[in-house]
């Protein structure tokens, strides 16, 4: 790790990237050796399609956090969780009132409310984006245990499940979904005068502006975004379970963050892949997988990975700050 | 421009100030730091709103809201802190909120191919010679930042370009690359206005000075009648105001930006 930067070769970002890509998928290879070693059943394939569909809630909440991160500007969105628990109790009353698939394809235009909310608070209003979003958060969370006194609704109908449950040639349909908004998504950031205008407002404000591109406009539709793919979590978590939990969304706002940082997204925007982020949802996945096989009770299993999440954070340093060298000085 | 004033909450960095320019010339400005300069160019370019005072073009008065107001008037802008984005690379950062895009199944696809193809193109008359285009600017040396910075304003097809202060960052190899290159942009025929500190380059690449002091313009003449002490007597404020144009010039125009025969009016 720290070879790579020692002073005299500065490696191009561009292989950074690279780099972290490699590190992501070495990381994955450990995490399936050490578990396979530990439980004879991790590699087994139908656990490996199981862990897949696990993948499918994180991975969406991720690529929304990933993109507003990216953006900038102290960009975050905490309010993820919130908004998939009120998306998913808003769905079940939609249920009830007209057909199930209609009330999906209603619920995604309610996200998109929901996060439009989020970014106008935190680009016209210009309320910093922790605040902005950790009080929609407890907004967000207040309305649907509110509406729904608190109860766990249940009575969708049984075919309604496929989303969650489903499989398509062996394949979770929650990980088909995944893919279907990370690879438009990936379309958008890596091919498209958006994409760009994301990584420039995200390297430097100033400069975005001179050349013409609004900053507020660009973070606001992130915003945007991020409600409506939270809204879509909140579909696939209603057709998991067949229930509309209001506190469903608890805790996904910290894993979206995690899978965000984890997978090279730095946290004051401007680079990261949408790819590390896919990965990192796999890694962050297979290791709560691999601790429940070797049971790990589950408190442990998120304090390791906060205690991972706190390691990358320390190599984010090393390798962006210019090595530790200067992480020291800085701390010294 | 016409009588532009600006302030900054109570500061007030342009006072009724008269500048105008014509087709292929090059117009330096001079002042001291906090003359207004570069307020002055980011007013031309957009950025700032003035709060009195009009611009006209070729006679026409236009408003500009934003950088893209000004663009569309072909006035392009290489601004001091240059504005790049560092993390982003060389093409990327020339075609940055210009980038060219082609039609894939009704999507507008960046055309990463051709911004490749004419970024070399830019940089080849610049004569900057980069290793690749696909290094994150941040890794440059100044004077290829530089270029960089004047290969997107060139993109454009610009009739006026703005310098501020293009020769800063500069070792000297470098900066006699950009002084040939304002020549050779007033040789096609294109407006530059060309702000420093450093009056020698002033002096051996302008046909017009411009002196601004706490805002005003306090002297105004062709580079053949003035020198360098004169100017920096005016910068300094030793000297107060001296008017070396032509009462007919002062008189002839009406602070047209691009006066097509302007410029034969002016030029002696």
């Amino acid at each position: 790790m720290l070879a790579l930067r020692s002073r005299t070769v500065m490696p191009s970002l561009g292989r950074i990237f690279e780099s972290r890509l490699l590190y992501l998928t070495m990381f994955i290879g450990v995490i399936i050796t050490i578990f396979s070693i530990k439980s004879p059943y991790f590699i087994v394939p139908a656990n490996f399609l199981y862990m897949f569909k696990y993948t499918g809630i994180i991975g969406i909440l991720g690529l929304g956090e990933t993109l507003i991160i990216l953006a900038g500007g102290g960009g975050i969105d905490l309010s993820v969780g919130s908004m998939l628990s009120l998306s998913g109790v808003l769905l079940y009353f939609l249920s009830t009132m007209v057909n199930v698939w209609l009330a999906v394809v209603l619920t995604v235009p309610l996200g998109l409310f929901l996060g439009a909310i989020n970014g106008v608070l935190c680009t016209f209003v210009g309320i910093p984006p922790f605040l902005a979003t950790l009080a929609t958060m407890f907004a967000y969370s207040g309305i649907s245990l509110g509406i729904t006194r608190g109860v766990a609704l249940s009575g969708f109908p049984k075919q309604f499940g496929v989303l969650g449950e489903g499989l398509i040639f062996g394949v979770p349909v929650q990980f088909l979904v995944l893919l279907f908004v990370f690879i438009p998504a990936g379309i958008m950031l890596r091919l498209t005068s958006f994409g760009k205008h994301i990584i420039a407002v995200g390297n430097s404000e100033h400069t975005a502006l001179l050349v013409g591109i609004s900053p507020k406009r660009v973070r606001f539709v992130l915003y945007v975004i991020s409600g409506g793919l939270a809204a879509l979590g909140g579909i696939l978590m209603d057709s998991w379970l067949l229930t509309a939990r209001p506190d469903a969304g608890l805790g996904y706002e910290l894993r979206a963050i995690a899978v965000a940082i984890l997978g090279g997204t730095h946290i004051h925007g401007g680079s990261g892949t949408l790819t590390g982020t896919l990965l990192a949802t796999i890694a962050i996945t297979m290791i709560q997988m691999g601790l429940q096989l070797v049971n790990v009770n589950a408190v442990w299993q998120l304090g390791i990975i906060g205690l991972l999440l706190v390691f990358v954070a320390v190599l984010n340093q090393v390798i962006g700050g210019g090595g530790l060298r200067k992480l020291i000085i800085r701390w010294g | 421009m016409k009588k532009i004033s600006k302030a900054f909450g109570g500061v007030i960095a342009l006072r009724d100030v008269d500048f105008r320019l014509f087709e292929g010339e090059v117009v330096g400005l001079v002042g001291d730091n906090g003359a207004g300069k570069s307020t002055l160019i980011k007013i031309l370019s957009g950025v700032y709103i003035p709060d009195k005072g009009d611009i006209y073009i070729g006679g026409e008065r236009v408003e500009f809201r934003s950088p893209l107001d000004a663009w569309k008037y072909g006035i392009a802008t290489v601004y001091q802190e240059l504005a790049l984005a560092d993390k982003m690379n060389v093409v990327e950062n020339i075609f940055l909120g210009h980038e060219l895009v082609k039609n894939v199944l009704g999507l507008r696809i960046l055309d990463k191919r051709r911004m490749r193809q004419r970024a070399g193109e830019l940089l080849k008359q610049l004569l900057i010679e980069l290793k690749s285009l696909d290094v994150p600017v941040s890794k440059l040396s100044g004077g290829q930042r530089q270029g960089i910075a004047i290969c997107r304003a060139l993109n454009l097809e610009a009739r006026v370009i703005c310098m501020d202060e293009p020769t800063a960052s500069m070792a000297v190899g470098e900066s006699e690359r950009i002084l040939d290159f304002v020549r050779r942009l007033r040789e096609q025929g294109k407006a530059v206005i060309f702000i420093s500190h450093n009056l020698e380059h002033v002096f051996r690449v302008v046909d017009r000075l411009v002196v601004l002091r706490h805002g005003r313009v306090v002297g105004e003449g062709y580079v053949e009648d003035l020198d360098k002490d004169t100017v920096v007597k005016l910068i300094t404020g030793v000297l107060e105001n001296l008017n070396l144009l032509g009462e007919e010039v002062r008189e002839g125009t009406t602070g047209d930006l691009l006066d097509r025969n302007g410029s034969k009016k002016v030029r002696r």
